[in-house]
């Protein structure tokens, strides 16, 4: 039998050798007689009251509102007291779906807070993201530890999993580059034993993305190439498959592997026509790396001025859609233009100190690279 | 007729004295496909009908199969399992603690929320902000409609003061006040109603303090006064009383009553460093721009450099300490300052107007994006 309503219910009395006096000063005895006469002289007697304490049996309704009315609880306190009740009485109820987990384990709470998230990285605000996936990833995992129940575990890992994704993201651009791997190392391991748990095995393609993200941080491309690879069995969220392919064909163009883009371009923008705007803004940049890497000028130009529509028409003069990152990934796309093909397609000097600024306004210290200087990441 | 009924009218017609659904089956057809996928058994006609017109409930199995033929999907059909649910609850006699556990829970999210609308300011995403109060309002007031329980009610009463409070610091500190005046007025309006319901003596001071901004702004300075006195009298919240007090400082400044601004700076000095260090920074500000108002150079510099030491010492290198925009009302400050005593050159001063607006742009600030004409005498 759950007892965290008798646990609630200790916090209003203490034992005073083998008698129990209640916050109001009462004993057992007197507060048993008390709730009696509110009762209408019945319903409740010492022994009741003794049971009720010790997890025996359960006050109704009526009975815990004269209880707490006795006892002079405050609305906090009452509150407190009546949701362990009704948390108690609900799970006994034989209700064979999720909602009932929902709405005392507050998953579907969870689920607003991971769209919170959504939401503050959309707005650049980084800093933000990252303490609410912290404080919501402590907050799961303490919960997790509690719970027995099975069917609500599931649905906590998966929340987890899905957590964990996002703040790999965060992570990889707003924490320094010398930090941001250490911090994530043990999220595929993690994500495996989610997959697991939740038996979704779209979490194994999302371990084994992040093994392919961190190889590729690591210079490792044969690697992150095998992982990626491997990533795209399991992948069903069209993102996230975007994200992959994106950099798959990155990596096939650092490797001079040049024969395997155009068959990954052409699944990537099978893809595109039900993306939001900066996932399109995204790959369409990925593109244009890619061909700035294997230095066919042409494409590069051609897709590079694709994302600066996109950018310009939908991106800069509105809200949200990561209108400071574009900006800021623009510019070191535009750098890598000229270093590649020794010309502009942009004039870069405003552009760099623009970007300077909002990189360190924003904290997307994964773009702090000095000009100059060849860092396949910035195309990420 | 129930919720759940009522709702599920969308996917039927009535065509004579017979069901077309939106698949295009008859209700016969319909009841016969769900009895052949229920294993030749537990529906028919019948059923079907008397679960349309609200006087039977369908089991989750069987109600997931109806969905399943109706091809109602997603969020919609988690929806109608939910009204489902309840009703089963409700037929349990389990409806009234469901409702009250589920209510009790809005009240902790929304409290959540509220917490997070001021997290997204203070990190100075001030969009964010302005993107999430406008959904949590209607999300309060739908829920509002739905409860019963008073004590609950009453919970989410001061919860819509705390929601309103948050919404005009938001509204303030983001969007011009022409743009807003209405929006002002009605909030002052709603913490009125809000105090008279519950006799929080807060709420009423807020009230108060909206009408004082509003005259305040509209150069009113005396009628300001009146309802900002009032106003400090009732509010006990830290930062709001030293909101009204800063106005205080001026409003005296204006009207040159040197007297009263000293007795009024002596209590603010004296509430300020109990309030949240950008608070104070923003006070001593706040200090020396009405000793800038009044003439008093000397005492202006001072509490203007005490001012940005506070913000080098304590937000500079933090995060979420609301430090851009109090770098960018520090900023209007020194502005300010050198327009009133000449003492710095006219390319210092527009440098500070420069670091205004590319700030003010770049975070979403929009009030403080005023062209070099029209900036007032003080900046709240």
């Amino acid at each position: 039998m759950r007892d965290s309503l008798s646990k609630a219910l200790r916090k209003h009395y203490t034992r005073q050798g083998n008698r129990l006096v209640f916050s109001n000063g009462m004993t057992l005895n007197q507060l048993a007689l008390e709730m009696w006469e509110k009762l209408g002289y019945r319903e409740i007697d010492a022994s009741v009251l003794s049971r009720v304490i010790k997890n025996q049996r359960k006050f109704t309704s009526k009975q815990i509102k004269v209880f707490a009315e006795i006892l002079k609880l405050t609305s906090n306190e009452f509150r407190r007291l009546y949701t362990e009740y009704c948390c108690e009485v609900l799970s006994k109820a034989d209700i064979k779906e999720d909602f009932i987990n929902d709405i005392i384990y507050q998953t579907d709470g969870y689920e607003q807070i991971l769209d919170k998230i959504e939401e503050a990285r959309l707005y650049d605000a980084l800093d933000l993201a990252y303490r609410w996936e912290n404080e919501t990833e402590d907050f799961l995992k303490s919960k997790i530890k509690i719970l027995k129940k099975a069917r609500v575990l599931k649905k906590l890992y998966d929340l987890w999993g899905r957590l964990l994704i996002k703040k790999v993201w965060t992570i990889l651009e707003y924490r320094h580059r010398d930090v941001a791997l250490p911090e994530i190392i043990y999220v595929p391991s993690l994500l495996e034993r989610i997959a697991k748990i939740t038996n979704n095995r779209e979490f194994i393609g999302r371990a084994e993305a992040v093994r392919g993200r961190i190889c590729f941080h690591q210079k490792l491309f044969s690697q992150a190439l095998k992982h990626d690879s491997e990533s795209l069995h399991y992948l069903r969220n069209c993102n996230e498959i975007q994200w992959v392919i994106g950099r798959l064909m990155l990596t096939y163009a650092i490797l001079n592997e040049d024969s395997k883009i155009l068959e990954l371009q052409e699944q990537i923008e099978k893809t595109l026509y039900t993306s939001q705007i900066y996932q399109k803004f995204s790959v369409y940049r990925g593109l244009s790396g890619t061909y700035i890497v294997v230095r066919n000028f042409d494409k590069a130009q051609k897709y590079l001025q694709q994302t600066w529509d996109l950018f310009d028409k939908q991106i800069k003069d509105g809200e949200g859609n990561f209108k400071n990152k574009s900006k800021i990934t623009l510019y070191h796309s535009e750098e890598l233009f000229y270093q590649h093909f020794g010309t502009y397609n942009k004039s870069l000097r405003n552009l760099e100190k623009e970007s300077k600024r909002l990189t360190e306004l924003f904290r997307y210290n994964q773009y702090l690279i000095e000009a100059g200087q060849i860092e396949y990441t910035k195309f990420l | 007729m129930t919720n759940l009924t009522k709702q599920l009218e969308k996917y039927y017609s009535r065509k004579g004295n017979r069901l077309i659904f939106s698949n295009g089956m008859t209700l016969n057809q319909l009841a016969l496909e769900m009895w052949e996928k229920l294993g030749y058994r537990e529906i028919d006609s019948s059923v079907l009908s008397r679960f349309l017109q609200g006087e039977r409930l369908l089991n989750l199995r069987q109600f997931q199969i109806f969905c399943q033929i109706l091809r109602i999907n997603g969020q919609r059909r988690k929806e109608y399992t939910k009204l489902l649910n309840y009703k089963i609850l409700s037929s349990i006699r389990q409806g009234e603690n469901f409702e009250y556990l589920k209510q009790d829970l809005f009240v902790d999210r929304t409290i959540e929320a509220v917490d997070s609308l001021r997290n997204a300011m203070a990190y100075d995403a001030p969009l964010l902000a302005l993107e999430m109060i406008d959904l949590l309002k209607e999300k309060l007031n739908n829920n509002r409609l739905l409860i019963k329980s008073n004590d609950v009610n009453k919970h989410l009463l001061i919860l819509k003061g705390k929601l309103l409070l948050e919404e005009k610091v938001i509204l303030l500190d983001v969007l011009p006040f022409n743009q807003i005046s209405r929006r002002i007025i009605e909030i002052a309006r709603e913490f009125k109603k809000l105090g008279e319901i519950t006799g929080e003596k807060e709420f009423l001071g807020n009230s108060e303090a909206l009408i004082g901004r509003t005259f305040f702004h509209y150069g009113n300075y005396l009628r300001a006064l009146k309802h900002d006195l009032l106003a400090l009298k009732l509010i006990k919240n830290i930062e709001e009383k030293c909101v009204v007090f800063m106005r205080l400082a001026d409003e005296y400044a204006f009207l040159n009553i040197p007297k009263e601004f000293l007795r009024v700076r002596d209590e603010f000095i004296d509430t300020l460093f109990k309030g949240r260090d950008d608070m104070w920074c923003f006070s001593l500000k706040g200090i020396s721009q009405a000793n800038s108002l009044l003439g008093r150079e000397k005492e202006a510099r001072h509490y203007l450099d005490e001012a940005w030491q506070v913000y080098h010492t304590k937000l500079k290198k933090n995060y979420g300490k609301y430090k851009h925009i109090r770098k960018i009302q520090l900023n209007f400050a020194e502005y300010q300052f050198k327009k009133k005593f000449g003492s710095k050159s006219e390319r210092q001063s527009n440098n500070f107007l420069s670091e205004i607006n590319n700030l003010s742009s770049i975070c979403g600030y929009k009030v403080y994006q005023i062209k070099k004409r029209f900036i007032p005498m003080v900046v709240l």
